[in-house]
């Protein structure tokens, strides 16, 4: 159902009233403020992230670390493990070797952490691709693994993407994996909501860049588009080398199309392709996902030529109500300008594993378990029945450890920027 | 023409042949290489009938424009190709990458231009005559600037080894290949590199039978086709052009004659070079940006084109580049966009099966 963000302001502010009680949540096992029931803990509890903080995800990855860190140092001071202490282990998947996130150090980092028997949980990855290789090693080891940025449907979803096998990324065959941001189901799904109702388009000319991500959000936009009630006219996947696309924009002319759709990423022709619209004279609208948020769009092009474009990504969770405490809390320990759409996606993440860890240690009468696959065990268990309000809105986890909080930000192109209009809530899937 | 124009039929073993072979051995080529030409334009005016009927006639028309436009592209790089072949026998594949980065000097002239405030960027969208001015000046640089990195990759990765065996100089030219594209990849990185911003080229200059052209689709084609008949008249007519021929048909012959063989080659390259940098600067008002690895598949449908068209045949080599062009758009619409690689290499596999002198007949030296 089309909700739009009717919801939000009413989840922001039973958020912020729960911020401002010091943390007191849902998953705290009926204790009421800070350190309830935890006065005369004893003993440290150890959490951890894996995300990329150098070379090219330094901006992005970094950003995101620091609302982690910003969730472990609220906790800190409101003592919401009351007398245990919190330690945390930040790592950094980013290679030198590879310049960005790489799998293979993300697996390095994942051992190292299930084997340090201190650690309880840990937020990350933000890349699916290093998901993939982490995801194996954190269940064998029965560790929480939760991503504040994998959109990959493949993760959690067995036989929803041909390229991933679900089920050896879970060894063991238990959920250990969870993640708070939706996947690329319910972002085809939104997109298609969107293009047939909002933007209301009924003829769809999809084109994908022939990639992983590109052709499954593609593949699901198709889906959700026919389910809505809108005809595909045609699906085409070019290579990411194509840099002309008119001989498929002037046939789409030919067809009537009043959408365009692209699945793929910018470099690979976002916006080659919605300024060659206007040199065919191809007046449909377009539309496209979180790969087509980014500056490059506005490089291939420019100026006035690149207005007008529509497509989601993670909502700016900063411009909803849930979410408007989040600036000040983070300027308050790092510098607003390395704060991205992220950074509370960061927090909620970690805030989430320390209200299990809390409620763990409730349970076990205010002591820190000895056992240490036992406390990991019962801190994914505690994850797995969040019911959490946060700054990107309110989280729970259904069977495959997907959030059912479909929220979308909805962004469209004008003088060189993205700028996000509104929060759409997508449809279940 | 004082080359030679080498036909199907006769690199056929001579001597008797009993009469089932000679049907087989001589005729069939000739009939499948003699109807080719006309199985050719009766595939196109069918596809182009088919988009027709099924999109209509402006879409067709469209369509139509748009594989000229490609085309007229494909033309000025395929040039470069056959020139150099048809003088060496040597097929640059560094060809391609010279097109990349001619189209970053492009970008990198108009900027530099800035500073005088003649800048593509600022002017384009004020007023044609600004960007006509600006062209003027851009087109001679960035061929200038072309033509010397072909002249220099000739005279380091090629003068050497003209007598080695063939292989060496394709490797080295493979070499030469990758060197450029990682250095443009150091460079300017990964990621599209912007050109230059909105301006009125993208506007309608006229409609013909309802398919509106555009200026840019005006600047591309009038570019192309001037300067392939420039190139012509220049070949034919001048001193340098008949020192080229006359290199091309039989080296040692021309060196006796008088006619410094190094000089000439260097010409061809500097030639071919500055061709594809004028195709380069028309791409990037084209196409707005330029990638590190752009040349790889252009220069390659490139000399598709120019294998199409004869190679060694600098007419052909532009006649290749519109109907590979007007070939590829086509085959999208019909096939789905997919196929335009595939469609482009099965030509290229059905020329050299069926008709290897091309539509126009290859130019090649004597030597066998």
């Amino acid at each position: 159902m089309h909700t739009k963000s009717r919801l939000i302001p009413i989840l922001g502010a039973v958020a912020l009233a729960l911020v401002a009680a010091c943390g007191t949540s849902s998953t705290g096992g009926g204790t009421t403020s800070g350190g309830g029931g935890l006065a005369g803990c004893t003993g440290s509890v150890t959490v951890a992230s894996d995300l990329p903080t150098s070379g090219g995800d330094a901006a992005i990855g970094g950003g995101t670390e620091n609302g982690v860190r910003a969730a472990v140092l609220k906790a800190q001071q409101e003592k919401l493990l009351g007398g245990c202490t919190i330690n945390y282990i930040p790592k950094n998947d980013a290679s030198v070797a590879k310049g960005e996130h790489d799998p293979a150090l993300g697996a390095q980092n994942m051992i190292a952490l299930t084997t340090n028997p201190a650690v309880v949980g840990v937020v990350g990855p933000f890349n699916s691709s290093v998901a993939i290789a982490e995801m194996p090693i954190a269940n064998r080891a029965g560790m929480l693994l939760l991503s504040p940025a994998n959109t990959n449907p493949g993760l959690t979803i067995a036989g929803s993407r041909p390229d991933v096998d679900t089920n050896s990324l879970r060894p063991t065959g238990k959920v250990t994996y969870y993640r708070i941001i939706w996947n690329d189901i319910a972002q085809g799904a939104d997109d298609a909501q969107i293009s047939y109702k909002e933007l209301n388009a009924r003829k769809a000319y999809i084109i994908d860049d022939q990639e992983a991500y590109g052709k499954g959000l593609a593949d699901f936009f198709e889906k959700y588009f026919k389910q809505d009630g809108g005809t595909v006219l045609k699906h085409v996947a070019l290579p990411g080398t194509t840099k002309d696309f008119k001989a498929q924009l002037t046939e789409a002319k030919g067809l009537g199309a009043d959408l365009l759709f692209f699945g793929g990423v910018a470099a690979n022709g976002s916006g080659i392709i919605y300024c060659q619209m206007k040199d065919v004279g191809l007046t449909a609208k377009y539309m496209s996902g979180d790969g087509t948020v980014d500056p490059q769009f506005f490089k291939d092009c420019a100026g006035t030529n690149g207005d007008g474009a529509y497509a989601t990504s993670a909502p700016d969770a900063t411009k909803t109500s849930a979410g408007a405490g989040f600036t000040p809390l983070y300027d308050a320990s790092f510098a607003d300008s390395s704060r991205v759409v992220y950074s509370p996606y960061g927090y909620d993440a970690m805030r989430i594993v320390l209200n299990a860890v809390k409620a763990v240690l409730v349970d076990n009468g205010g002591k820190v378990p000895t056992d240490s696959a036992s406390f990991r065990s019962k801190v994914i268990a505690k994850v797995a029945a969040t019911k959490y309000d946060g700054f990107v809105g309110h989280i729970e986890f259904d069977q495959n450890g997907d959030t059912t909080n479909h929220a979308f930000g909805l962004y469209s192109s004008k003088g060189g920027q993205w700028t996000q209009s509104e929060v759409v809530q997508a449809p279940p899937v | 023409m004082a080359q030679k124009t080498t036909d199907a039929a006769a690199v056929l073993p001579p001597g008797r042949q009993p009469r089932l072979d000679a049907l087989r051995l001589r005729l069939l080529p000739q009939l499948t290489a003699r109807a080719f030409p006309i199985i050719l334009v009766t595939a196109l005016v069918g596809m182009f009938l088919r988009i027709a009927t099924t999109s209509g006639g402006e879409i067709a028309g469209e369509q139509l424009k748009n594989g000229l436009q490609i085309g007229a592209i494909y033309a000025l790089i395929a040039l470069g190709y056959t020139m150099v072949y048809g003088i060496i026998e040597l097929i640059n594949f560094a060809h391609g990458d010279v097109f990349t980065l001619s189209a970053f000097y492009a970008i990198l002239f108009g900027q530099l231009f800035g500073f005088f405030g003649l800048n593509v960027t600022t002017l384009a969208p004020s007023s044609a005559g600004g960007l006509i001015a600006c062209l003027l000046l851009l087109f001679p640089i960035t061929m200038l600037a072309a033509g010397i990195t072909g002249v220099l990759i000739e005279r380091v990765a090629y003068r050497r080894l003209r007598q080695s065996p063939r292989l060496a100089p394709l490797i080295t030219a493979v070499g030469v290949s990758f060197l450029l594209e990682g250095v443009m990849f150091a460079k300017f990185g990964a990621a599209n590199y912007p050109a230059r911003k909105d301006g009125w080229v993208h506007g309608t200059a006229f409609t013909a039978g309802g398919v509106p052209v555009r200026w840019n689709d005006v600047l591309v084609l009038s570019t192309a086709l001037g300067l392939m008949f420039a190139l012509q008249a220049f070949v034919r007519g001048s001193r340098l052009g008949k020192a080229m021929r006359a290199t091309a048909q039989d080296r040692d012959a021309a060196l006796l004659s008088g006619i410094n063989i190094n000089r000439t080659i260097a010409a061809t390259f500097f030639i071919g070079s500055a061709l594809a940098g004028a195709g380069a600067l028309v791409y990037s008002i084209y196409y707005n940006s330029v990638q590190w690895n752009l040349g790889f598949r252009y220069g390659i449908i490139a000399f598709t084109a120019a294998v199409l068209g004869g190679i060694g045949n600098i007419v052909g080599a532009g006649l290749g580049g519109f109907l590979i062009g007007v070939i590829s758009v086509f085959g999208s619409q019909l096939l789905g966009g997919e196929w335009e690689n595939s469609i482009v290499f099965a030509m290229l596999i059905i020329v050299l099966t069926f008709r290897p002198v091309g539509l126009l007949g290859m130019r090649v030296p004597d030597r066998a």
